[in-house]
């Protein structure tokens, strides 16, 4: 268990090393600050494509987050600073896709899945009522059977 | 009996859309810039230093565009290619630099032969950013025009060049 703690605490030094951002410019301004930290988690390296700039350490990541805190600093909006990102590599940077003509498939689908879900759900509530909630109906042939089989038992 | 057969027909469809899939290169975003005017720039030549080199000098010709750096593996792999273009084709190829230093990116050339007419010097990979350029080497080609018409992306080889580079390129002269 000792083992496990000190091998879990090396990984996290490892981890923090590796997060760390060779900032040119600081950014003294909270504001600016606030709008870098959520503008680079929302951006994907388009290098290891399954990171954020934010904790990519590739080297063109390292450029986009340089280049995304002049851009604040040069007084462009979050929305400005996206354009110029998707202007050069593609709705791809974002990771949040925007609702367009080749991305409803994207985001309708959940809705459409969700709805097959629903009504499936609702037939297969009726069936199951319809075949457990009636007490079962004999037919002439059975109960001439129960009688005879009671009966049976009297004797 | 459908009903039985249903989770096959799904595992089919998604095992068909999976297959395809190995077949992509995910590197290969495409490009923004296809079909768009060149994003313009102005950068010191590698060789020659104290001259530049635009997007103007794209016109009037169809173009290699090719990004590439000394400490890019994969650019050694196609550096064949290229210098065999340039040997055997009158096609100009220009070269963008990318986020490399001069005398690491000189000494290549010296070593490897130089294929490129002239190669723009990018040493903070701006233009590359400009070009939508995510790892050397990728391949573009300029029309008459100035006009981006196509990017790949990774190293060429003779089967990019024979069935896409070079019909395009006789295309692209011709109309």
């Amino acid at each position: 268990m000792k083992l496990l703690s000190y091998g879990l605490l090396l990984f996290s030094l490892v981890a923090n090393a590796w997060a760390i951002d060779n900032a040119g410019i600081e950014l003294s301004d909270p504001e600016h600050r606030a709008r870098y930290q959520v503008l680079i988690e929302e951006l994907r390296c388009v290098v290891c494509q399954n990171q954020a700039i934010s904790d990519s350490n590739a080297e063109l990541a390292q450029d986009l987050r340089d280049r995304v805190r002049e851009m604040i600093l040069s007084g462009m909006t979050d929305t400005e600073i996206k354009t110029f990102l998707v202007n050069r590599y593609g709705d791809f940077v974002l990771y949040r896709p925007p609702l367009q003509k080749n991305t409803y498939v994207l985001w309708l689908a959940p809705l459409v899945i969700f709805l097959v879900a629903i009504v499936s759900l609702f037939f297969v509530i009726r069936r199951h009522r319809r075949t457990t909630l009636k007490a079962p109906v004999l037919t002439d042939a059975e109960r001439a059977k129960i009688d005879k089989a009671l009966k049976q038992d009297e004797q | 009996m459908i009903r039985y057969l249903l989770p096959l027909f799904i595992f089919l469809g998604l095992a068909a859309f999976l297959f395809q899939g190995l077949k992509l290169n995910p590197r290969d975003l495409g490009s923004t810039r296809i079909d768009k005017a060149a994003p313009a720039f102005e950068a010191p030549q590698l060789v020659k230093a104290e001259q530049t080199f635009s997007n103007q000098d794209f016109t009037g010709k169809v173009s290699i565009f090719n990004a590439w750096a000394s400490w890019c593996v994969s650019c050694r792999q196609e550096h064949p290619v290229l210098m065999q273009l340039s040997q055997y084709t009158d096609i100009p190829i220009y070269g963008l630099n990318y986020k490399d230093t001069r005398p690491a990116a000189l000494e290549v050339l010296k070593k490897d032969g130089n294929p490129y007419q002239v190669s723009a010097f990018d040493p903070k990979g701006l233009i590359g950013m400009d070009w939508g350029v995510i790892g050397t080497p990728e391949t573009f080609i300029v029309d008459k025009q100035g006009v981006v018409r196509y990017k790949h992306v990774g190293p060429l080889h003779g089967e990019v060049l024979k069935n896409e580079i070079l019909p395009l390129i006789k295309q692209l002269r011709e109309s």
